[in-house]
């Protein structure tokens, strides 16, 4: 069972071809050099630290890019920037977001409020606070329907109950005038999904989307993922601090320290050869089959303080790789076609 | 929601067992004649009417079967008689609908402007529009209600004629307008305040991103998520202002001469009619208890967490 | 600066009475009141608390700066009068001094409002200790009579028992305002020691062979006690206006008592030929209400954790 409204059918225009510089070939998400600041102590909001500091990445047509990176490393802002859901005090203050060659960031609040749910869509870490707990999650689903669609009410209530059950909630009409404290962790995750890909947005951001639980759930969750966005072409942004679910799941990865991207791949080759010391420390933090009775390398010390501007690269004082050149902030340095590393001594890494 | 609704209702019965108990206890079981006590220490009660109250009540039982008496009289619509020998309940019946639309109109324009100005501020946190509304509010909650009455009374009626300065004879709602106005005053601060609290931290709430990352236009996500969660707290908080404004009735009726109930124990107070103050408070306790448990059913249906705990 | 910092002396004991606050949460609470002082948020309302107080203690002191000062030294041929030289507000319908009756009216009012509150706060803390300490049967029977006395209006409650009360003194008052005022902050008490129960330095205590009583007193009260004392400023104003609202209907204190809801409700019958004497009594008595309750909104906002 499919919803009714998917992308428009071939012969007529796109739905996004109304917008200022649509361009059908390029990428679903492309965002360039994005900074966010915070507020400062005194409350002046873009005044303060910077979280995110000069990010790019892109994503394909069908693909998944997984974004990874330790808590506090400004993967989960980047994304809430690109849906234009930042914080109080927090501010984009350069770089760009393009849907489809469409510059996000320079729409109104009308014109974004048209594309978010229908072209670009989120699934929220917690989906217990990310669910309203006083309205039914089918009113919840219906009102992606209501807000894009031209359904009356009923006509938007058929098509949440068909999203419960492509989600492979059992008894979807009855389940959908539930709350959402009435649901399991893994069944309200499925309704956020649900919500997210209601009506096949090209571009979906899933922010730790199995975090909250149990393991045997959380596969069930990334095999559902997977298998909507096959059928629909979507493109995935995957934001993950746990590099054994990326590793099953992701095409490409987007490495992230302190609000910087530290290095760029094809998952394959992140993983076989890492090319940023910092990947590489992650990579040494999984366990194994095989590593059993070695001890694990555990990364020393902790991220720095966005309040306080570092000189140098960000990762230096933990780096083992540490030499003079790192006073100066390493830029992207090109390792291969389609791959970055931001690390002088990049070389080095791969070589090791 | 059955159980939910059968468990409230059984948990007043013991409020309502207490409460007409302690009315009892208070006026019927202190020490000392009840019937002088009632008509107050200066009164000279006729020794007719002090055998007809004596039979009335049963004072002649022992205290339980004179309790029962009085609850068994409750259920009847007996609220006891007056010092004149006539029912209660013939006062009561005269009297309520005065009360009944002082009260409804006080309790609409509370929930409007107290969650008006309370989500107004919640928006402009901060800012001028919230600190006028915090500000006014402690200034509100600072002045006594009745002092704001007569002041109201003297300017908006005696001084600039605008309104009626006492009576109903300008019938509904002229004549209630000012009263009623000035019995919000008492819960419109905490309205408001409450409001704000709760509609500030729903902004703030994981489900609001949701909301706009779905799509949804701004006043869309304001009324239907943030404010729709918002009253949750702010219904069950009228229910317990219904208290104060009850209260509030006896001074507010008193002072603009409104014949409702209240004006009715304000009156009996000064003439020294124990029973008919007794009587009708009776009834304002129970009215006070029956909305409660009303309010807290609507708190059910509005929040779908509370039912299950 | 002075003036700054020496009201906030007066309020200190509200704190440092707590006996046996751990010291860093103690350290912390002078932090606040230093920073407290400065506003004048706090300051204002609080200076004028202590006006008010010092007038309730020693009413001459102040009734006799514009003239005898005497509010009992009435003499009928002046009933009425509006203001003339040595008595600024004018005089009542019995000729007496209409200011020094409204300043001697603040011992009667703010008497009830301490009184009251006082009595309410003991109530409030011993019985929500038990409660919530305790649990089980205890928590129960005084849960249930909170409920009943939560069932009545305030102020019909107060009424229904007040009519019945042959005298109308400041302690047969402020016991009943007591009965009714308890249960919203015992509620608050029993609900703060049930936190604080489950804490792991109560568990320790409780383990290293601790009584009850003893742990009671030394671990648990003095450290769930803040909620219920930041409002005791509020209290105190809600107390005051209620008094005010009784005494004006007509069961509260009567004369010759002279608080402020006396003086209110003699006016009521001659309020439109001599609006003084409403005017006066109101404005002190809504200044001293004001003051009380801005004062326990800055005390909430400072210390109430869960407001943070």
């Amino acid at each position: 069972m499919t919803t009714t409204t998917g992308n428009a059918p071939t012969g007529r225009r796109h739905p996004l071809s109304r917008f200022a510089g649509y361009d059908p070939d390029a990428p679903p998400l492309e965002v360039t050099d994005l900074r966010v600041v915070f507020a400062d102590a005194s409350g002046r909001p873009g005044a303060g630290g910077v979280v995110v500091d000069g990010v790019s990445y892109r994503t394909a047509p069908g693909r998944t890019l997984a974004v990874v990176g330790e808590s506090g490393c400004g993967k989960s802002l980047t994304a809430r920037a690109v849906m234009g859901i930042l914080p109080r005090g927090a501010r984009v203050t350069g770089g760009t977001v393009r849907l489809h060659g469409i510059d996000l960031l320079g729409l109104d609040q009308r014109a974004l409020a048209q594309i978010r749910g229908r072209h670009l869509s989120m699934v929220f870490q917690d989906a217990l606070s990310a669910l309203n707990p006083v309205l039914p999650v089918g009113h919840q689903i219906a009102e992606v329907f209501r807000a894009h669609g031209d359904m009356n009410r009923r006509q938007a209530q058929r098509a949440a109950v068909g999203m419960l059950d492509r989600v492979h909630i059992p008894e979807a009409a009855r389940r959908a005038g539930h709350y959402p404290h009435q649901f399991s962790g893994g069944m309200r995750q499925r309704v956020m999904i649900a919500m997210a890909l209601a009506l096949n947005p090209e571009v979906v951001i899933a922010d730790e989307p199995t975090t909250a639980l149990d393991v045997t759930v959380q596969a069930q969750i990334m095999e559902l993922l997977a298998d909507l966005q096959a059928e629909h072409a979507v493109s995935l942004v995957l934001i993950s601090h746990d590099m054994g679910i990326v590793a099953n799941a992701a095409d490409s990865v987007a490495v992230m320290y302190a609000g910087r991207v530290a290095e760029q791949a094809p998952a394959e080759d992140l993983y076989r050869r890492p090319a940023h010391p910092y990947t590489r420390a992650l990579l040494d933090s999984i366990p194994r089959r095989g590593s059993r009775g070695r001890a694990l390398t555990v990364l020393q010390g902790s991220p720095p303080d966005p309040a306080e501007s570092t000189d140098g690269c960000t990762f230096r004082p933990r780096c083992p790789l540490a030499s003079d050149a790192c006073a100066t902030a390493p830029s992207p340095q090109a390792v291969a076609p389609r791959r970055t590393s931001a690390c002088h001594n990049w070389k080095e890494v791969v070589g090791a | 929601m059955a159980s939910y609704v059968l468990r409230r209702i059984l948990l007043m019965i013991p409020v309502l067992l207490g409460t007409t108990f302690v009315i009892y206890a208070a006026v019927y079981a202190l020490p000392g004649d009840p019937v002088q006590a009632l008509a107050g220490p200066d009164h000279v009660v006729t020794p007719a009417t002090a055998a007809a109250i004596k039979e009335h009540y049963h004072l002649g039982d022992p205290f339980l079967v004179q309790y029962w008496h009085y609850l068994t009289g409750l259920l009847h619509g007996d609220f006891g008689i007056d010092l004149a020998n006539t029912p209660v309940s013939a006062i009561i019946a005269a009297s309520w609908p005065v009360t009944v639309k002082l009260a409804v109109m006080t309790w609409i324009i509370e929930a409007v402007a107290g969650v008006g100005l309370g989500y107004l501020a919640a928006l402009r946190a901060g800012r001028l529009p919230d600190l006028a509304v915090l500000g006014g509010s402690s200034l509100v909650l600072g002045v006594p209600y009745f002092i704001t009455a007569y002041v109201a009374q003297i300017v908006l009626g005696v001084k600039l004629h605008w309104f009626p300065v006492s009576g109903t004879d300008d019938g509904w709602p002229l004549s209630y307008l000012v009263p009623a106005l000035c019995l919000a005053l008492l819960g419109v601060p905490e309205i408001a305040r409450l409001t704000r609290a709760s509609v500030l931290e729903n902004l703030g709430a994981d489900f609001v991103d949701t909301a706009t990352a779905k799509g949804l236009s701004r006043s869309r996500v304001l009324v239907r998520h943030v404010l729709r969660t918002s009253l949750v707290p702010v219904v069950s908080m009228l229910g317990t202002n219904l208290g104060y404004l009850l209260s509030g009735t006896i001074l507010i009726e008193g002072i603009f001469n409104l014949p409702g109930l209240g004006f009715q124990v304000f009156q009996s107070v000064q003439q020294h009619d124990g029973p008919t103050v007794v009587g009708i408070s009776t009834l304002l306790v129970l009215v006070f208890l029956l909305v409660n448990l009303v309010v807290d059913l609507l708190y059910g249906v509005l929040d779908p967490r509370i039912r299950l705990d | 600066m002075t003036s700054a910092l020496q009201p906030a002396t007066p309020a200190a004991p509200a704190v440092a009475a707590v006996p046996g606050a751990a010291g860093p949460s103690r350290r912390v609470e002078r932090g606040t009141l230093h920073r407290l002082a400065r506003r004048p948020r706090f300051f204002l309302p609080l200076a004028v608390v202590v006006l008010l107080c010092a007038m309730a203690a020693v009413p001459s002191a102040f009734a006799g700066w514009f003239g005898h000062g005497d509010p009992h030294r009435c003499s009928l041929e002046h009933s009425g009068q509006g203001p003339t030289s040595g008595h600024p507000f004018g005089f009542d319908v019995q000729g007496c001094d209409l200011y020094s009756n409204v300043v001697h009216g603040a011992r009667d009012s703010l008497g009830i409002g301490l009184l009251t509150t006082a009595l309410t706060l003991v109530v409030a803390v011993v019985l929500g200790s038990l409660a919530g300490y305790f649990g089980g049967v205890t928590d129960m029977v005084i849960s249930r009579l909170m409920d009943v006395f939560f069932g009545f209006p305030m102020l019909v409650g107060m009424i229904v028992v007040l009519e019945t009360f042959s005298v109308h003194s400041i302690l047969s008052v402020s016991l009943v305002l007591a009965l009714f005022s308890w249960p919203v902050l015992t509620r608050i008490m029993r609900s703060s020691v049930l936190a604080t129960r489950g804490l792991d330095y109560v568990t320790a205590a409780r383990e290293l062979g601790a009584g009850p009583l003893r742990i009671l007193l030394r671990h648990v009260i003095p450290n769930a006690i803040m909620p219920v004392a930041v409002l005791t400023s509020i209290t105190v104003g809600g107390v005051i206006t209620a008094e005010a609202s009784l005494t004006f209907i007509g069961v509260g204190l009567s004369a010759p008592a002279i608080s402020w809801g006396v003086q209110l409700n003699s006016a009521q019958q001659y309020f439109t030929v001599h609006p003084g004497l409403l005017l006066f009594p109101a404005l002190f008595l809504s200044l001293a209400v004001l003051s009380f309750v801005l004062l326990g909104d800055c005390l909430r906002d400072a210390f109430d954790p869960r407001l943070r």
